[in-house]
């Protein structure tokens, strides 16, 4: 490599002259084409950084829809069906928000180009791009972590008053909607020599025949894996919950209890026909 | 921080008062670096280089307001020139200008037996290799090696940080080196020949 460097040097080529008349030819140009000195807008240093800025804004509000996000994963019950193994994958991803994934996408993405037109971070757009997702990611899943959305939505609920766009969200979008004809979910209400009466996030109350052994109180939190039977359904897995976690699917029991909002609906319909329009 | 020297802010300011001549003065100050940089980057066609060093001033004559004054404005005009420089490699066809045909150079391969002209040809072999490299790794080589342009100065033309810098200048280097072998196996004959030339005509031989 050094030899390259010493003949780089030496290779230079020679550069002709400049006609002489150069400097006045542009002068000429200047005025044949009218030329005109364009008025002072934004210096080109200013807009840089409102680039900057309005990217890490733009960020900052993709983090805020992960965190959303995440918050309608975990409110909707369906990562009960993960519980059960790979087994219920397929259905998990049905109940993904896909809505907001792809929002979520899309405002990283402007995110992405802003940053990366304000050329103050000095990286590729696919270096960008990774870090503000990652960003968004991490950052949405801290928050959501702190609870901050379970505290939201408590207030939001009691509230009488609509808020636009938060009462929306939180009243209807992040609510428990699993529904799975073979998994349930729900709170042990009431308990008879063999079987057990669950009350789901829902208010829907299910007769559970559990699987021989098992034994529970009233009041735990449980997951099932069976099938549906005449009288009610037959259990052949059972877990407990983690009683934090799953209390907040209750948190709309209050509101409009057994009625389905539209999510729940289709989810309903999908899972057990178009005919079966049971609550 | 303005970075601005005081000749060119008057020359700037008269400028925009509608003084052409102090344009002119400040064409001149600057035209003859970036016309060497265009020309030895756009394949020593000088009639290209001087056409593109005319619209460089065109646009630097209507930006004149809205400078950087954070920056310098030798690299301002650098890095118009650059632009300026891409969009024309852009339209036209890199086939139809760069390559020297086959005839071109076994031209160049004959007259390498004799020993007088061999620094000149090497040269010749360089240039050859640099017009087959991708136009990103001839750009650096030709302000690093050509324009004698820091690493500084040539993130801020490029838009680019001076990480990037050096290894774009290490990957132009592999590429002329694999290029190099590839367009005269005896290339490293050549080197020693070349080598000791210089060195016996320094008197450093026994």
């Amino acid at each position: 490599m050094n030899n390259i460097d010493e003949l780089l040097k030496k290779s230079k080529p020679e550069v002709p002259n400049l006609p002489e008349a150069f400097s006045q030819k542009i002068i000429i140009k200047i005025k044949e084409q009218n030329l005109e000195i364009k008025p002072a807008g934004i210096l080109q240093s200013e807009s840089k950084w409102i680039s900057l800025f309005s990217g890490i804004l733009l960020m900052l509000v993709a983090l805020i829809f992960m965190n959303n996000t995440i918050f309608e994963v975990q409110m909707s019950g369906s990562l009960e069906l993960l519980s059960f193994g790979t087994k219920y994958a397929i259905d998990f991803a049905n109940y993904l928000p896909l809505d907001m994934i792809l929002a979520t996408l899309l405002i990283i993405g402007g995110s992405t180009w802003l940053l990366w037109k304000s050329h103050l971070i000095k990286q590729g757009i696919a270096l960008i791009a990774a870090g503000s997702f990652l960003v968004s990611s991490i950052g949405g899943s801290a928050l959501a972590a702190t609870r901050v959305n379970e505290r939201i939505q408590s207030e939001v609920i009691k509230q009488e008053n609509t808020i636009p766009i938060i009462s929306w969200f939180y009243k209807e979008r992040a609510r428990f909607h699993m529904d799975h004809p073979n998994v349930l979910m729900g709170k042990v209400i009431e308990q008879t020599d063999n079987s057990i009466i669950i009350q789901d996030p829902r208010g829907k109350t299910v007769k559970i025949r559990l699987p021989s052994g098992t034994r529970v109180q009233t009041g735990q939190y449980l997951r099932l894996d069976g099938k549906q039977v005449n009288d009610g359904f037959l259990a052949n897995v059972m877990q407990y919950c983690n009683p934090t976690t799953a209390g907040r699917y209750f948190s709309h029991m209050g509101m409009n209890p057994h009625k389905m909002n539209k999510k729940m609906m289709e989810h309903h319909q999908m899972m057990h026909g178009e005919d079966n329009k049971e609550l | 921080m303005n970075n601005l020297s005081e000749s060119d802010a008057l020359l700037i300011d008269a400028t925009i008062n509608g003084d052409q001549e102090a344009f002119q003065k400040f064409v001149e100050k600057y035209q003859k670096p970036i016309f060497s940089y265009l020309y030895r980057f756009l394949y020593q066609n000088s009639e290209t280089a001087e056409d593109i060093t005319q619209s460089v001033f065109l646009k630097v004559y209507q930006n004149l307001s809205n400078i950087d004054q954070t920056k310098s404005i030798k690299s301002w005009i650098y890095r118009i020139a650059h632009n300026e420089a891409a969009n024309y490699l852009r339209s036209v066809s890199r086939k139809k200008e760069s390559l020297l045909n086959d005839e071109q150079w076994s031209n160049v391969s004959t007259q390498k037996e004799q020993e007088e002209d061999i620094s000149g040809q090497y040269g010749e072999v360089i240039q050859i290799a640099l017009k087959k490299i991708k136009p990103k790794y001839r750009e650096v080589i030709v302000l690093y090696y050509f324009e004698e342009k820091s690493y500084d100065d040539i993130a801020v033309i490029l838009n680019s940080s001076t990480s990037s810098v050096g290894t774009l200048i290490r990957r132009a280097k592999q590429q002329l080196k694999k290029i190099l072998e590839k367009l005269a196996p005896e290339i490293e004959a050549i080197f020693i020949v070349l080598i000791s030339f210089w060195l016996s005509k320094r008197g450093r031989l026994i």
